[in-house]
């Protein structure tokens, strides 16, 4: 066995641990959706093996009014009576962004419903499943799986505003596979990608920008499928950030139809679930570079980073550097990219262009940075409390810990 | 017909411990994590309808053999289909430099392109490295899980190491990832 063979598992296993959202699975709502899909094939099974007036007697018995069909479920006793109940029967859940009840129902069973906002809705035409749902403050946006049972099986963009019908935004004909990406801060908003599913080239691939006020869908020929770790919606459009597939960098789409890309040096994600580190405005994103590391490198072998301005396309010469095994998901970068907080211990916080001042004291975070305005930062210590900094020129001038700081 | 509520606390409770598992392999099976979840979910959702079947089956272990062996075999036969071939990207990137001689794997960079670069291997090779490293399968299981003889793993294991160890030296291309 040669040095390959053995460093391949161990090699194999760290590349397992960086699948996007392991930290996050919720496997009681995979298992509700796997057993969901298996009844839908073993009722689908069924049908096909009926034929003649039984074909006919069960096409009717399908189309009896609600809960004619359904297997009913039982009700969770703990339902919060604050939240409305889901109904009961034989329902597809949405997948909720975050974990949580169901934020969307699809009946099982024709005729196919929709719940959602603590009311039932007839389907449009078509749908029987969904395969992902935001939430924003105009309602619901989902993608929804249309003739599911056909050869010409496609997704469409509904919207489901609250207290109104739903409504279809984009239906694409023939087999498109439709991906909800992100939302504007506003909510106004939504990018999504399209993909035929015979796909045999990147012509075929597009993405879109719907208005959920206005209706409006500008789809867009992209000349990729870009492949993503992060996405953000920033002020020039949705801010894409690859840092393990090829091209590695950054892609700007414009809600116009235009993109920018830039190119970033692929570096060993120090965390095993390493995330791009974007400010969550969209205005940067954390970049290894090498210009001026020398200046902040403490030891040699450090990977040094910057922050990449996406307003001009430019990169900051280094300001923080760190060991290549270290984590980089306590690092922030504040709005407008004019700050970049460094959360390792002890904090250290690196500005704009002038280097790096120290919070006193050795503490450790329990969280990650939240800014809350463009000069306040905050997070949670792992002792208990939190702390506030205020930034004013080149450093974090007042720090305020809102329980008795865990050292002297 | 057994009691559906036994039935889905007893498959949620597999579900629960199995998933995550099952999603790491798929994903090196898939190199793409949308496709890994989907490859998951339909080898479970095909579990749950012989749930019943394999009442007898109490031993966890088993279950997630029997799980892998359809992991393994679902994503051979998924990219036979056309539609799975093709990774559009848009730039190509630069070869790395070849590391003198260096084990690839060692080198920072090049441990992060292993994803990809196993995505690049024909899909029998790919499912014999992952279940023997990556699974750590014996040769004789990971021939049962790929339905194949045991001198077709080591031929396709064999030849898998050699092209993997060839393209995390020359670096990634651009074509031919999985989908």
């Amino acid at each position: 066995m040669n040095d390959f063979e053995r460093h391949l598992p161990s090699a194999l296993a760290e590349a397992a641990e960086r699948l996007p959202g392991l930290d996050r699975l919720d496997t009681e709502t995979a298992a509700r959706r796997i057993m969901t899909a298996g009844r839908r094939v073993r009722r689908r099974r069924r049908l096909a093996g009926v034929t003649g007036l039984v074909a006919l007697a069960v096409a009717l018995a399908m189309s009896l009014p609600d809960g004619a069909m359904t297997r009913t479920a039982p009700q969770p006793a703990d339902t919060p009576s604050s939240e409305p109940s889901a109904p009961s029967g034989d329902w597809s859940a949405s997948l909720p962004e975050q974990q949580g009840p169901p934020l969307v129902l699809v009946s099982a069973e024709r005729p196919y419903r929709i719940w959602y906002d603590g009311r039932t809705v007839p389907a449009p035409d078509g749908v029987s499943r969904l395969s992902g749902t935001r939430t924003t403050p105009h309602g619901a946006v989902m993608v929804a799986v249309v003739d599911a049972e056909l050869p010409t099986e496609t997704n469409a963009l509904l919207l489901l505003p609250p207290g109104k019908n739903v409504r279809t935004l984009h239906a694409p004909a023939g087999q498109q596979f439709l991906t909800l990406s992100a939302l504007s801060q506003d909510g106004r908003l939504a990018y999504f990608t399209q993909l035929s599913r015979t796909a045999t080239s990147p012509g075929d691939q597009r993405y879109g920008v719907v208005d959920l006020v206005t209706g409006t869908v500008d789809l867009h020929q992209a000349p990729v499928l870009t492949p993503s770790d992060g996405q953000v919606w920033g002020p020039a459009g949705l801010v894409s950030v690859s840092i393990r597939q090829a091209p590695v960098g950054v892609t700007v789409w414009r809600p116009d139809g235009t993109r920018r890309f830039a190119p970033i040096t692929p570096v060993e994600p120090p965390a095993t679930d390493g995330q791009p580190v974007i400010a969550e405005d969209g205005t940067a994103v954390l970049v290894p570079t090498t210009d001026g590391a020398e200046a902040v490198r403490s030891e040699a072998g450090q990977l040094c980073f910057g922050v990449l301005e996406l307003a001009g396309m430019t990169t900051s010469r280094a300001l923080v550097c760190r060991p290549s095994w270290q984590r980089t998901e306590d690092l922030a970068i504040g709005p407008g990219g004019r700050w970049l907080l460094d959360g390792s211990t002890p904090i250290e916080i690196a500005t704009g262009r002038r280097g790096a001042a120290m919070v006193p004291g050795t503490v450790r975070l329990a969280d990650r940075w939240t800014w809350v305005d463009a000069t306040h930062a905050t997070t949670r210590l792992e002792a208990g409390g939190t702390v506030l900094c205020t930034f004013t020129d080149s450093r974090c001038a007042r720090v305020v810990y809102t329980d008795p700081p865990p050292f002297g | 017909m057994g009691d559906p509520s036994r039935v889905d606390a007893e498959f949620t409770a597999f579900v629960r411990s199995a998933y995550p598992r099952l999603l790491r392999t798929a994903y090196l099976l898939t190199g793409e994590p949308g496709m890994a979840e989907d490859l998951v979910q339909t080898v479970l959702a095909r579990l749950f309808l012989r749930w019943e079947r394999l009442a007898g089956v109490r031993d966890r272990d088993a279950l997630i053999a029997y799980a892998r062996t359809a992991l393994a075999r679902q994503s051979i036969s998924w990219w036979r289909r056309a539609w799975h071939r093709e990774r559009p990207t848009a730039e190509l990137p630069e070869p790395r430099d070849a590391t003198s001689g260096a084990d690839p794997l060692t080198t920072l960079e090049n441990r992060d392109l292993l994803v990809h670069a196993l995505a690049q291997l024909p899909p029998r090779q790919r499912a014999a490295v992952v279940l023997r490293y990556f699974d750590d399968l014996t040769e004789a299981a990971t021939a049962a899980a790929m339905g194949c003889s045991v001198g077709t793993v080591r031929a396709h294991t064999s030849r898998g190491i050699a092209r993997l160890r060839d393209l995390m030296t020359a670096g990634p291309t651009t074509t031919g990832g999985a989908r």
